[in-house]
């Protein structure tokens, strides 16, 4: 199942290693050890956590009105901010959409909340092609991407901006509010515009579905095949996660890489709005609230919601056609993968 | 890579599947006809490129009789083939933004573009074909002005003394010079077409939006990697190897019969 999800192919008979290197009395602390899980067993090891993010800028709020130590906890309070903020000038939201991935840090502030708290199951189904794209918990994506383009709410170059290119708007202070894929960049661009210029925000509720949220996932490290001392590896990487290896990543990294150890002392943690940032993160693993792009194989990815993101912005596909077209991306994959639908569905996440 | 274009790996084993890979290309891939469409399409960009080096090339040596200025201009018109491609994709992805100079120098001139050339539908594909013309070129003038160096200068002549214009000039006398060479550089853009995109299209657009730009490399690229369908990518690369076979096949018996009837 991993090797379409970017790990090397041909992990046949070494695909217990992992886990024969690592002692339980280790893998117990590991916090995010369920999303390195499969039938039983720990594949990998995730040494920091990572997460999705919507950064604001504070300065912008208060011009506009806004209260920047309370950013919007609702979509209509979003909407909302949205306009009040393109009235006083800015760009609401900076995006890049020409390579699409925009789309998929979108999904990750929607689906949960469709899917009744973890979208992991819902995900995983939609793959597996027990539940159509179409149905409204995950096509509302699109209902929502369209009401903020509606409301105006992005940069107008969004076609020819790759989706780093857009976030890096924000971090030029051009855009009053950006969606981050990875929470790295997140707590890094607070550190560089200060904590009173920039602000992280959770996934708003979406009417009664509750939001709050910071989807979270490890960054995952494996031990491949072709590893020569695949012992040294094992025992680096067990190193790694402990209290001292956590805190020395903690501290050199400026807190951008998150400790996913429960031996890692979180009291040390300083900033206020970084532990806040931890906890949810850490909260998000514990409630399966792990990014799409760590549950969807790429390929399905690529060929439906990233495409159809760019297609919203440069051909104005309607939400029900984008729907559709991520439909027909599971429907190829489950074609070219028969093989993998099953394994997939027993994916432990 | 054939034998590998007629197996499909699954988990555990590759297993024998005939042509199953080009069926499933040919008819449920949603890319593959839009890929070799767009090759296609970036073909009709060869008579372009042709004219403008022809013209280029006649400019410079009819028209520049200081040896200093010549090199100056042939060295103008070389710049971009010596520039990286990844360079050039970059410069110009900058260039053609909705935002970028491009615009903001119609603007300038009163014309309110708003039009992000490479990342809309019906201008993306034009867009790439332009900075494709525009790098490779040059290419041809070189070549151009090397053959017509080595022309006989009493036919130019002969063709001034009897009072032919520049246009006839380049038409009766250039051109036929420039046949063989003409032939060579065009079959090398054929293969340019087909089998040499991908860095452009990779750095320009990824084949976007959607699949408006997507050529055979780069389906072939997306599959063996992002995808991790070596076969089906092996499938997709035979297609590409038979389709520049039979151009350069085509063209060398149009060469050869050109070649006859000149003689």
């Amino acid at each position: 199942v991993v090797r379409r999800l970017h790990v090397p192919r041909r992990l046949e008979g070494q695909r217990r290693a992992p886990q024969r290197l690592r002692p339980k009395s280790e893998t117990k602390h590991w916090l995010e050890s369920k999303f390195t899980s499969y039938d039983g067993k720990i594949w990998a090891s995730g040494v920091s956590g990572d997460g999705a993010a919507i950064l604001y800028n504070k300065d912008h709020f208060r011009k506009a009105g806004l209260d920047p130590d309370n950013p919007p906890s609702t979509w209509a309070d979003l909407v909302d901010a949205t306009k009040k903020l393109k009235a006083a000038g800015f760009i609401p939201f900076s995006i890049g959409v020409k390579d699409g991935f925009a789309g998929v840090v979108l999904m990750n502030f929607v689906v949960p909340q469709q899917a009744g708290g973890s979208p992991a199951n819902l995900l995983k189904d939609a793959v597996s092609g027990e539940v159509s794209w179409t149905d409204p918990r995950l096509a509302n994506l699109w209902e929502r991407l369209e009401e903020l383009k509606g409301a105006g709410a992005f940069n107008k170059n969004a076609t020819s901006l790759e989706y780093f290119e857009g976030k890096e708007l924000f971090d030029a202070k051009k855009a009053s509010m950006t969606f981050t894929g990875a929470i790295t960049f997140a707590i890094n661009s607070v550190n560089e515009l200060g904590e009173d210029k920039a602000g992280i925000m959770a996934a708003p509720d979406l009417e009664d579905k509750k939001g709050g949220f910071l989807p979270g996932m490890p960054l995952s490290q494996v031990i491949t095949p072709y590893t020569k001392d695949k012992e040294a590896a094992a025992a680096l990487l067990t190193w790694l996660h402990q209290p001292r290896a956590q805190e020395i990543m903690y501290r050199l990294s400026d807190g951008v890489m998150i400790p996913v150890d429960d031996r890692f002392n979180f009291d040390q943690v300083e900033k206020p709005w970084l532990k806040k940032v931890y906890d949810q993160v850490i909260d998000a693993m514990k409630r399966d609230i792990p990014y799409a792009d760590g549950i969807v194989p790429f390929d399905v990815l690529g060929e439906g919601p990233m495409k159809a993101t760019t297609l919203t912005f440069s051909d104005g596909l309607a939400p029900a056609k984008a729907a559709q077209m991520c439909q027909a991306s599971a429907d190829n994959w489950r074609k070219l993968n028969p093989d993998l639908i099953e394994l997939y569905k027993k994916w432990a996440v | 890579v054939v034998r590998l274009s007629l197996y499909r790996d699954n988990i555990f084993a590759s297993q024998f599947v005939g042509l199953d890979n080009f069926e499933y290309l040919v008819k449920d891939d949603p890319n593959f006809w839009p890929a070799v469409t767009h090759n296609a399409l970036l073909l009709l960009g060869l008579p372009i490129m042709l004219g403008l080096a022809l013209v280029v090339a006649f400019l410079i040596h009819d028209g520049v009789r200081s040896r200093k200025l010549s090199a100056i201009y042939r060295s103008l018109v070389f710049l971009p083939f010596v520039l990286s491609i990844v360079v050039v994709g970059r410069i110009f992805s900058i260039f053609l933004r909705s935002d970028g100079p491009l615009n903001s120098f119609a603007g300038a001139l009163g014309w309110g573009v708003d039009t992000a050339w490479l990342g809309n539908s019906g201008t993306a594909l034009g867009s790439v074909l332009g900075v494709i013309v525009w790098r490779e070129f040059g290419l041809g003038v070189i070549l151009f002005l090397a053959r017509l160096a080595s022309a006989p200068e009493e036919l130019f002549e002969a063709a001034r003394v009897e009072g032919a214009s520049w246009w006839q000039t380049l038409r009766h006398v250039a051109i036929p010079q420039l046949r063989s060479t003409i032939a060579f550089w065009m079959l090398l853009n054929v293969i340019v077409m087909f089998s040499w995109v991908f860095n452009y299209v990779y750095v320009l657009t990824k084949g976007g939006p959607g699949s408006a730009t997507t050529v055979m490399e780069l389906e072939i690229y997306d599959w063996a990697t992002t995808r991790d369908q070596p076969n089906i990518a092996a499938a997709m690369a035979t297609m590409l190897l038979l389709l520049v076979a039979i151009f350069v096949v085509g063209q060398a018996v149009l060469r050869k019969r050109l070649i006859r009837e000149s003689t």
